[in-house]
């Protein structure tokens, strides 16, 4: 089986090598690439501008192009999150929290190479287990239905109330308030139009990319501006040992790429849950099982590596259910199967036999476009560090233009900039207030995911909540939620209990910040 | 800190008017669920979670529990980000792409302290003849890019 | 460089003014959009932009797809009604944004009667599908099973008020059965969804993949005639079921358009389908489609008779 596995991805890089492919592929990388470190520029954007050329190309490349954006796009998806705490695209939202404290630190190249490395992990490990395993875990993603969705997710919601930094309590209270601004919009089952507050454009409730770049990006301009100087110690040659990771870092962010990747492919396979989920669900796995949890948000390496490997993965493995089902897991896959279908090409369980070469010669491909994807960037961490050397000045006005053009282009409307602009006053209050947006976008990613899951259950099982422990996956997923309430007030109680010290020096505190205000 | 008093009772007092909204939805049952029940839910937890903010205003702090202090942000800064935003929406479908990013980075940059009128000026163009090179002809952004340009 | 861009517009607004004299013999003067109201990818979407790529030769204009969605196609549909009428702002509609969304948002502001209607281009159909190794192998067995069921069975959907959804209800209305309604929000959800055993039945609009899966079996097509794509799947009227239901997929206008916009598009269609007629509905096919044709007065009426069926179908039942 392995054996056949390995001849045929032979013959897909024979496919994969031809000259008029890899250069497809470079095409589709580069482009997609260089979409990825615009804010909110859309790879559906991009992919539907090229989608005609799908009309005229030869079936293989048209589709190793498109394949091309999608994962280059993740590439430079985090440099901005890194280095401008400006979430390009919502997987790679979380990478701020830890990202930008370490770029204010000076250590944003060492970041970005780590960055890459996990990219490189996580996207091997999606490709080989699309080339390994695919039937068999497929199979096993399918048996997640909307019970089980629903219990993960609720799960994810429980583990990642308090990721950001600062009081737990404000933590859940930010993930509430997103699961809120989530409800926003047309109801599923029978069309109400929820606080839309009278605004039609609002029926498609918040578009995520005006919320992340609102909160992140807008408030943070709004907060920086002359406050900051310059991001960073400002150097402007950067030594090449301090792009370099250290092997300390290394040593604290290799298991956290695996435990990373493993939550991305898992993620990948589930429909409807893409990589924006797995990348927040594996950043609060991250917190959970560190024994430092105080070090995240602080700029702990290991909460750059964990999402980052699990964007990469659960990136290419998406095309595991697209491929082998024809069940894309987000729109931009669902785009992609659009143009196989264009080429008269149908993915399912019959591709591998009907089409090897497309089949073989994609997987094939994504590993010539990782190698060129490493081969673009890793050169380029020390440009875009140097990109900090701008004023900060110089660097908002700019910054703030790409937002508001990304914002229009995620779904051509101004509409949106508009909410951009309005979110971005309401983050700033809130950061004021000592809420931290991160847990918000939490909420507004896994939200709906609960809540439509939750009634679809509800529909299917008759309003029986026992659907939720009847079967082994969700049953599994209940416990652990219940386990981890039931950690945390131990802990708490535990605390409470042996502080005594600990309460007199916060006293202390407390009356200081008193008399401060 | 007296801030936690606030954001407490405002978390609360959103929480409980996302509740009151959410009540003119169908709430339903179980069986079939409408649309009012989930954010009618959410709703309270946000009430009750505001109110446990407020209330531990009342009591000792954890250490680890008391937020960064924050510096006030800039205020005339703050003010030109906001109205090159409004620039940008105001402009971007009237006098196209080129005009509007123009307007954006001059007048979020009107705001800022150390850039100089020059300095502005050329950032605001050299990103306008970007823009339209970058968003206009190669991604094809369905903004007109300048003012003539039919819409 | 200002001074010659300044020459360049008064050349272009003299060049338009003059234009617009000649109106209908220069349409169109510029390039034309056609708003698509939903994201990339969907069968409207690829067969507009496969038919535009094939007027461009004879409307001498490029012809630019733009993608408003929101709102559940919304957006897009309230952006057109709302456009200056002069053939330059068009939209791909269908029963979605012409009927069910003024149905379901109550307040949307625009209703099917706001367009001018050039033709319906082509139709679609939604499927009825069930896993292989399940013990229904035909929709009467199906029924009988539903109905014979202690628990309510139920089918998934690709969303509320999507044709899907009402080609069921029609179906179940029509054999007095009740089965639960369960929406995703796109067809291969739908079809996961059916794969992972978690709903009895799917009615998806887009085939292709499912088709192929040897686990699931197709039972029907809610089109009225057989379907090129899938030749021997039975329509529901074959099985002696009288309910057949297609979306149309139609290029709309702002209302008010004037005649000749609508000839010389109808025009560049016609020359498109009398050049290349095997081609344009081997691609249409592809995007599971059938090619058809069909004048805008009668489309607008016949939205006008679904605009009544929908609104009885999708009223909230007790």
């Amino acid at each position: 089986m392995i054996s056949v596995a390995l001849s045929d991805l032979v013959h897909g890089f024979e496919v994969a090598l031809q000259p008029h492919n890899i250069l497809a592929c470079f095409i589709g990388v580069f482009v997609g690439n260089l979409v990825g470190v615009l804010p909110g520029m859309g790879v559906m954007a991009t992919i539907s501008i090229l989608l005609p050329l799908t009309f005229v190309l030869p079936p293989v490349a048209s589709i190793l192009m498109l394949a091309g954006i999608y994962y280059g796009a993740q590439y430079g998806g985090a440099i901005c999150s890194i280095l401008l705490n400006l979430p390009c695209h919502p997987p790679h939202a979380v990478t701020c929290l830890d990202g930008y404290p370490l770029t204010l630190q000076g250590r944003g190249g060492a970041a970005l190479g780590i960055t890459m490395l996990g990219a490189f992990i996580g996207a091997s490990f999606g490709i080989l287990q699309m080339i390994v395993f695919s039937p068999l875990i497929v199979s096993i993603a399918l048996r997640f239905g909307p019970a089980e969705v629903c219990a993960l997710m609720v799960l994810g919601l429980l583990a990642g109330s308090t990721l950001a930094r600062g009081s737990p309590l404000k933590g859940v209270a930010m993930t509430l308030f997103g699961i809120v601004l989530s409800c926003v919009g047309t109801d599923m089952t029978d069309g109400t139009e929820r606080f839309t507050l009278g605004f039609h454009e609002l029926g498609d409730g918040i578009e995520i990319v005006a919320l992340a770049l609102g909160f992140f990006g807008v408030a943070e301009f709004l907060n920086s501006a002359n406050r900051v100087r310059k991001i960073g110690n400002g150097r402007l040659r950067l030594k090449f040992s301090e792009m370099r990771p250290s092997r300390d870092d290394l040593k604290r962010s290799l298991p956290a790429i695996c435990r990373g990747t493993l939550i991305g492919s898992l993620c990948s396979l589930i429909p409807g849950t893409g990589p924006t989920i797995a990348s927040f669900i594996s950043y609060s796995v991250e917190k959970r099982v560190s024994k430092t949890p105080e070090r995240f948000g602080r700029g702990a390496i290991e909460g750059v590596a964990s999402p980052e490997a699990s964007t990469h993965s659960s990136v290419q493995g998406d095309f595991i259910p697209t491929m082998s089902l024809g069940i894309p897991g987000d729109s931009v896959m669902a785009l992609i199967l659009a143009a196989l279908l264009i080429q008269g090409i149908t993915p399912g369980p019959l591709l591998i036999s009907e089409h090897p070469d497309v089949f073989w010669g994609l997987i094939a491909s994504f590993w010539v476009g990782n190698i060129l994807l490493v081969a673009l960037n890793v050169p380029m961490i020390g440009l875009w560090v140097r990109l900090l050397s701008i004023p900060y000045s110089y660097l908002y006005p700019s910054a703030l233009l790409f937002v508001c053009i990304g914002v229009y282009s995620a779904s051509n409307n101004m509409f949106q900039v508009e909410v951009t602009l309005v979110l971005g006053l309401v983050g700033l209050f809130l950061m004021w207030l000592g809420f931290h947006p991160a847990p918000m976008l939490l909420g507004f990613v896994l939200g709906p995911r609960v809540e439509e899951n939750f009634r679809r259950a509800m529909i299917i099982s008759n309003g029986d909540l026992r659907t939720f422990i009847d079967q082994p996956i969700s049953a599994t997923l209940v416990a652990l939620s219940v386990v981890l309430i039931a950690v945390q007030i131990w802990v708490r109680l535990r605390a409470r209990r042996s502080r005594p010290i600990a309460a007199a020096t916060a006293a202390i505190r407390h009356a200081e910040s008193l008399a401060e205000n | 800190m007296r801030r936690d008093l606030m954001a407490g009772c405002l978390a609360a007092l959103f929480g409980a008017v996302t509740m009151l909204q959410a009540s003119s939805y169908r709430i339903g049952s179980l069986t079939s669920i409408g649309p009012g029940m989930f954010p009618f839910l959410a709703g309270a937890a946000l009430f009750i979670c505001g109110g446990a903010i407020a209330a531990s205003y009342f009591l000792p702090q954890d250490a680890d529990s008391s937020a960064e202090r924050m510096e006030l942000p800039d205020v005339k800064a703050g003010i030109f980000i906001v109205l090159g935003l409004v620039s940008f929406i105001l402009l971007g479908e009237r006098a196209g792409l080129a005009v509007a990013s123009f307007a954006c980075v001059f007048i979020s940059a009107m705001g800022a302290e150390n850039i100089t009128w020059r300095g502005s000026v050329l950032l605001a163009l050299g990103l306008a003849a970007g823009s339209i090179v970058l968003f206009h002809y190669a991604l094809k952004l369905p903004l007109p890019a300048f003012p003539w340009s039919p819409s | 460089m200002f001074g010659l861009s300044m020459k360049s517009a008064v050349v272009v607004a003299l060049a338009l003014s003059a234009a617009s004299a000649h109106a209908e013999d220069s349409y169109p003067a510029r390039q034309i959009d056609i708003v698509v109201p939903f994201a990339p990818g969907g069968t409207s979407d690829l067969s507009i932009r496969y038919l535009a790529d094939k007027w461009k030769s004879c409307l001498g204009q490029p012809v630019v797809i733009v993608n408003k969605p929101g709102a559940g196609s919304a957006v897009g549909a309230k952006y057109v009604a709302r456009a200056k009428p002069d053939g330059y702002t068009l939209l791909v509609a269908s029963e979605t944004s012409l009927v069910t969304v003024p149905i379901l948002q109550a307040d949307v502001g625009y209703s099917y009667r706001d367009f001018t209607y050039l033709f319906t281009y082509s139709k679609g159909s939604v499927v009825f599908a069930a896993r292989s190794d399940a013990p229904w192998k035909t929709i009467a067995v199906f029924l009988d099973a539903a109905r014979k069921s202690p628990q309510p069975m139920s089918y998934a959907s690709y969303g509320t008020g999507t044709i899907g959804q009402i080609a069921m209800e029609l179906l179940l209305r029509a054999t007095k059965t009740k089965v639960n309604h369960v929406p995703f929000k796109s067809s291969p959800e739908a079809g996961a969804a059916l794969l992972g055993k978690h709903v009895e039945l799917a009615v998806p609009s887009l085939i292709g993949p499912l088709a192929k899966n040897p686990d699931v079996r197709l039972l029907a097509t809610s089109s009225s005639e057989r379907v090129a794509f899938a030749p021997d799947l039975p329509t529901l009227k074959d099985l002696g079921y009288n309910v057949s239901l297609n979306y149309f997929n139609v290029l709309v206008g702002p209302k008010g358009l004037p005649d000749h916009v609508v000839t010389k598009i109808l025009d560049c269609h016609k020359q498109a389908y009398a050049k290349d007629k095997k081609d344009i509905d081997e691609a249409l096919g592809r995007f599971e489609l059938v090619p058809f044709t069909l004048d805008g007065a009668s489309t607008m009426k016949e939205m006008g008779e679904r605009s009544v069926l929908f609104k009885e179908m999708l009223s909230p039942k007790s």
